[in-house]
């Protein structure tokens, strides 16, 4: 009779998969600082040809420019930010001597210098604003991903996009399979490109969690990135982490700070081992009730870090909007990364939070409103108590 | 004694009331609509804006080479931004009788997981008789390459 015990005990412990779970340990504890408030609406007429639904914009202080990409005509619009008007438009082609195909995302430099990334050709093209091709160069990695890498191939939109840095070109991908062969080295997030050499530095691995636990694969584990070009660094916020991870492109290191939410308690991993056919109906499910963290932003304005998270999906959200459906919470920080305060952001907009971007006037978040021929965002500011 | 059968009753009742899967919420928002429904439709293709990106994309360029076949009925619902969709599909093409855009979400389920995926509804004497994956359709109407 004992053996049957034992062995029913054995059979119940094994049957059970340790999902896993990412504990806060602050949750609750830290003192919120500051105020966030909306200070401005900011409208951007856009005609009637660009969508307001772009995955990748780019806010270029030095000329205060508002880049978007439209995938409709491959063509990439610049606008004066303060003025809200059309400065240029570059309409990329897609064949012939100047052709680049469907670009994903784009780094704009200057005029004469405009880097542009080709996800399924897995190269970059150097362009003018002319949409003349001055180089192209696929990436060189797949030399290293032979040697058992697992390669976070780049994936760009606003909230990971492509940076120009001190003549390389930092870029971010995602691992989007739960594989059993992923360890603590063989899959780096961040591809530092040095494109003169033509070399690729790889840097960020994801956290130890992701090699413990599944977390629904796909886009449920996709990074976001910002880079702190006043100190060379690169932070990068990994969705199911309450740290921060901090890239030194000067010294080569990594360090870790907290910046986690202080409403969010814990992360539930997705009950089901690695490695096992994921159901992707069943993931989504979970991922829309599970927290999660969002894009990162360094503000070198103010010298603010502002991270996002998402909280589950709300009901009386789900009945109001088509995407905006999960409550959205803004984790301030100051230069050293020490928490400051946080706010829910308001729930009376439709907040598309992947098109985000800092401006002198604050943080700006994209807002779909009925009037689809303007672009707009609303800023929010930080008031700290000291 | 009575009192447990009346609320037996109550719930048979409640739960006879519910919609309690996809199809019978998506055959019961079909025939609503067919009852005002001045054509007589073979099919009704039924193309959420966002869940399955792939599948998605299919459906629509299937939209784009049998647009004109007036034996299908396009529903276009869970539009995110109707600009969005008026450039990628082109402004004649949604304007077409046999083409309906759902602005009200009445054949959106988003109770409904399945609701990601568009679907065809096979419709025989104004009743959907079955419903079938968006593919379904790519076996009678091959591409026209």
């Amino acid at each position: 009779m004992k053996k049957v015990i034992y062995l029913f005990i054995i059979f119940y412990f094994s049957s059970c998969v340790n999902s896993g779970t990412e504990k806060n340990l602050y949750y609750g504890k830290k003192e919120n600082k500051c105020e966030i408030h909306r200070v401005l609406k900011k409208d951007i007429p856009i005609g009637d040809s660009i969508s307001v639904l772009t995955n990748y914009i780019q806010y270029v202080k030095e000329d205060d420019l508002l880049l978007f990409y439209n995938q409709y005509d491959n063509s990439i619009y610049a606008f004066n930010y303060e003025q809200g008007t059309l400065n240029k438009s570059i309409q990329l082609r897609k064949e012939g001597n100047n052709g680049v195909g469907e670009i994903q995302g784009f780094s704009y430099v200057n005029r004469d210098s405009i880097f542009v990334y080709n996800y399924e050709m897995f190269t970059l093209f150097l362009v003018n604003s002319s949409a003349t091709v001055l180089w192209k160069k696929r990436l060189p990695m797949d030399e290293i991903s032979e040697k058992g890498f697992l390669p976070a191939y780049p994936w760009l939109q606003t909230n990971c996009p492509m940076v120009y840095w001190n003549n390389k070109l930092i870029l971010g991908g995602f691992g989007a399979t739960e594989s059993e062969k992923e360890s603590s080295s063989n899959l780096p997030v961040t591809t530092i490109y040095e494109f003169q050499k033509d070399t690729v530095l790889l840097a960020n691995n994801y956290p130890s969690q992701y090699q413990q636990y599944n977390w629904g694969g796909a886009f449920f584990r996709m990074p976001y990135f910002d880079v702190n070009k006043d100190n060379g660094t690169i932070l990068v916020s990994f969705p199911q982490d309450h740290n921060l991870y901090v890239y030194s492109l000067y010294e080569f290191i990594q360090k870790k700070y907290y910046a986690g939410c202080n409403q969010i308690k814990q992360i539930n991993a997705y009950d089901q081992k690695k490695g096992e056919i994921i159901d992707q109906e069943r993931a989504y499910k979970w991922y829309l009730n599970t927290p999660s963290y969002r894009n990162i932003h360094y503000d070198p304005y103010r010298k603010l870090y502002y991270r996002l998270a998402c909280l589950p999906a709300n009901e009386t959200l789900k009945k109001k909007y088509t995407i905006g459906i999960r409550p959205i919470i803004l984790i301030v920080m100051d230069e050293y990364l020490r928490y400051l305060g946080e706010c829910v952001l308001p729930d009376n907009i439709e907040l598309r939070y992947t098109n985000s971007f800092v401006t002198k006037d604050g943080l700006n978040i994209q807002v779909l409103t009925d009037n689809e021929d303007l672009m707009t965002f609303y800023q929010f500011e930080v008031n700290i108590h000291e | 004694m009575n009192k447990v059968i009346v609320h037996i009753l109550i719930l048979l009742s409640l739960f006879g009331c519910r919609l309690v899967n996809f199809e019978q919420a998506v055959k019961k928002s079909f025939e609503n609509y067919l009852d005002s429904a001045t054509y007589s439709y073979q099919y009704i293709m039924l193309i959420p804006n966002s869940g399955c990106t792939g599948c998605i994309s299919e459906a629509e360029y299937f939209f784009k080479e049998y647009k004109d076949n007036d034996k299908i009925l396009f529903i276009f619902t869970h539009v995110i931004s109707k600009k969005d969709l008026r450039i990628r599909m082109g402004k004649e093409n949604l304007q077409r009788k046999n083409v309906l855009i759902d602005n009200d979400n009445q054949f959106y389920f988003e109770e409904f997981q399945e609701s990601i995926y568009p679907i065809v509804a096979v419709i025989k004497d104004k009743k959907v008789i079955a419903l079938k994956d968006h593919v379904f359709l790519r076996e009678i109407y091959p591409p026209k390459d």
